[in-house]
């Protein structure tokens, strides 16, 4: 039997409610008195890679410290749609410089009951940072890596990545890059920020523009590409200097 | 988010936070089991009164160490371990709250448990040499023998010093968090120091009058520092020329008086305050939309909103 229109509706709208939402609904945020987000709003389900990218003091670390929660001083809310964890990979430091690798991976274990801990050793295992170090002896690469891992490996249903590529050789980019397409699913989204636009380009899904305080629509990557004909980069050039 | 009725929270931290300070005790407790072979059998008679002093002077010295300790890891795990937590989302008023039952939990134990050695030693010295004992004028520190039964509660006494203090140095550490430059940290960082010291200082130091009973408890209110800054004698005559007296060095707080216990409870309190101050979540809104079985009708209507 035929459905009609209206059950059809119907049972989108249905799947639209059920669907587990991410985003925020008009927040702003300013430091003095320089506002740096002016009322940003964005809606994302579950699923994917999404890069949100900006000029530098666009206000991409601010407005994914207000996401993950660590940033209580804003107006305007954060909606998390039938979930609770989310997970930060953040640019400085925080971790306490006389922890040894394994002490960290087994606080984050402690507190994240979801956190794959064997993958974790194993892809420091592939790269050479050793469990018993402490942070001091670790490159700024290496801690970029195990903060890389402490998030993606978390199990949160929604990672926030921060510059993920930056301080890091070309290996370790290409692990990155790995684990983020394996470790991508229809039940967890990733939302990266980033300069490096070639590295991402055949990575995420689509991406959202921060500019004067404001996010852009959601640009889906492959639509950019065939409709425009220029690459994620070119396209982002044009926007943020148009 | 995790709460204080998260065990992992409470294990994790007390374990931490008490390691090294407990390390002291421990060290205390390994020298009582040697002096309590060595006391009845290598001193002369003569020379007990001396050794038992040297202990309990020893004994006083061991609760500033771990006390000094304890705070230092408490200042160290506040500062270095904040955004930490932060990443797991452990409510900092779950993190206050356990470090504080911790903090008064080990200062009662740390006082608890020289007493106890106190007391058997004392014991012992009363049971070798009696004659010695009955003439031996020393009011010690750490012993409940021949004391009002409220002594007892010097445990308590410390307890809440360990509560103030660790209150007092949330209220700094959070003021110095807050602050997002690192010239407003340095300057938080003084004022808020100076505003809790004084503030620690004027409750411990409202003057009372030198003949108020305490109950049998005024030696532990106000006993002398362990190191030789200035001596027992110089210190029981300047309590003596004084009719207040200007406490600063006793690790213990006035349980006798209203005062005192409403000094802690204000401590407490403002360091929770400090916390839902500098580094509480001011936009509430932030887990506005929370899972199905626990929608409340705020989150329903903001959610349909949304929709």
């Amino acid at each position: 039997m035929e459905q009609t229109t209206q059950q059809i509706t119907q049972e989108r709208a249905q799947q639209t409610a059920q669907t587990k939402l991410f985003g925020t609904l008009n927040v702003w945020k300013n430091y003095g008195s320089k506002q740096v987000l002016k009322g940003v709003n964005f809606s994302l389900p579950l699923g994917g890679i999404v890069g949100i990218f900006g000029l530098n003091g666009s206000g991409k670390t601010t407005l994914l410290k207000i996401l993950s929660g660590l940033d209580g001083r804003y107006r305007g809310s954060v909606m998390k749609k039938d979930f609770d964890d989310v997970a930060y990979m953040s640019v400085e430091g925080g971790y306490p410089m006389d922890m040894r690798v394994k002490d960290i991976i087994r606080f984050f274990g402690k507190f994240c009951p979801q956190q794959n801990t064997e993958k974790i050793l194993s892809s420091l295992s592939d790269a050479g940072i050793k469990e018993k170090n402490t942070l001091l002896a670790l490159s700024s690469g290496m801690k970029q890596y195990l903060k890389f891992l402490l998030t993606v490996y978390s199990g949160a249903s929604v990672c926030l990545f921060d510059e993920p590529f930056s301080n890091l050789d070309v290996n370790m980019r290409e692990k990155i890059a790995k684990t983020l397409i394996l470790e991508s699913n229809g039940n967890r989204l990733f939302l990266i920020t980033t300069h490096e636009l070639k590295e991402v380009e055949t990575l995420i899904d689509g991406f959202l523009i921060l500019k004067d305080g404001r996010l852009s629509a959601y640009y889906v990557g492959e639509e950019v590409r065939e409709t425009t004909g220029k690459s994620i980069a070119q396209f982002y050039k044009e926007k943020v200097n148009g | 988010m995790a709460d204080i009725r998260n065990k992992k929270l409470i294990w994790y931290e007390g374990v931490k936070l008490l390691l090294l300070p407990t390390a002291v005790l421990a060290a205390y407790l390994l020298s009582f089991c040697v002096f309590l072979v060595v006391f009845p059998t290598y001193y002369k008679v003569y020379e007990l009164p001396h050794a038992y002093i040297s202990f309990d002077k020893f004994a006083e010295t061991m609760l500033y160490i771990a006390f000094c300790v304890l705070m230092a890891v408490y200042v160290y795990r506040s500062f270095a371990y904040k955004k930490l937590y932060d990443k797991v989302r452990v409510s900092p008023y779950a993190l206050f709250a356990v470090r504080l039952m911790w903090v008064t939990v080990f200062c009662a134990a740390a006082t608890l448990l020289p007493l106890v050695c106190g007391t058997a030693l004392e014991g012992i010295f009363k049971g070798i040499a009696p004659k010695r004992y009955a003439g031996f004028a020393y009011n010690p520190l750490f012993s409940l023998l021949n004391r009002n039964p409220l002594y007892c509660l010097f445990p308590l006494s410390v307890a809440m010093f360990g509560a103030v203090i660790a209150a007092a140095v949330s209220i700094v550490v959070n003021a110095v968090h807050w602050a997002q430059n690192p010239w407003l940290k340095i300057v938080q960082a003084v004022v808020w120091t100076i505003i809790v010291f004084l503030l620690v200082f004027t409750v411990m130091n409202i003057p009372y009058h030198r003949n108020d009973k305490m109950w049998g408890m005024e030696f532990f209110f106000s006993y002398p520092m362990p190191f030789e800054w200035f001596t027992y004698d110089d210190f029981m005559s300047y309590m003596r020329d004084t009719y207040t007296t200007l406490r600063f060095c006793a690790v213990s707080w006035r349980i006798d008086t209203w005062i005192g216990w409403f000094g802690t409870l204000a401590f407490v309190f403002m360091g929770f305050a400090s916390t839902a101050l500098f580094r509480g979540q001011i936009n509430d809104d932030y887990v506005y939309v929370k899972p199905l079985k626990q929608k409340g009708k705020k989150e329903n209507k903001e959610e349909k909103n949304h929709a």
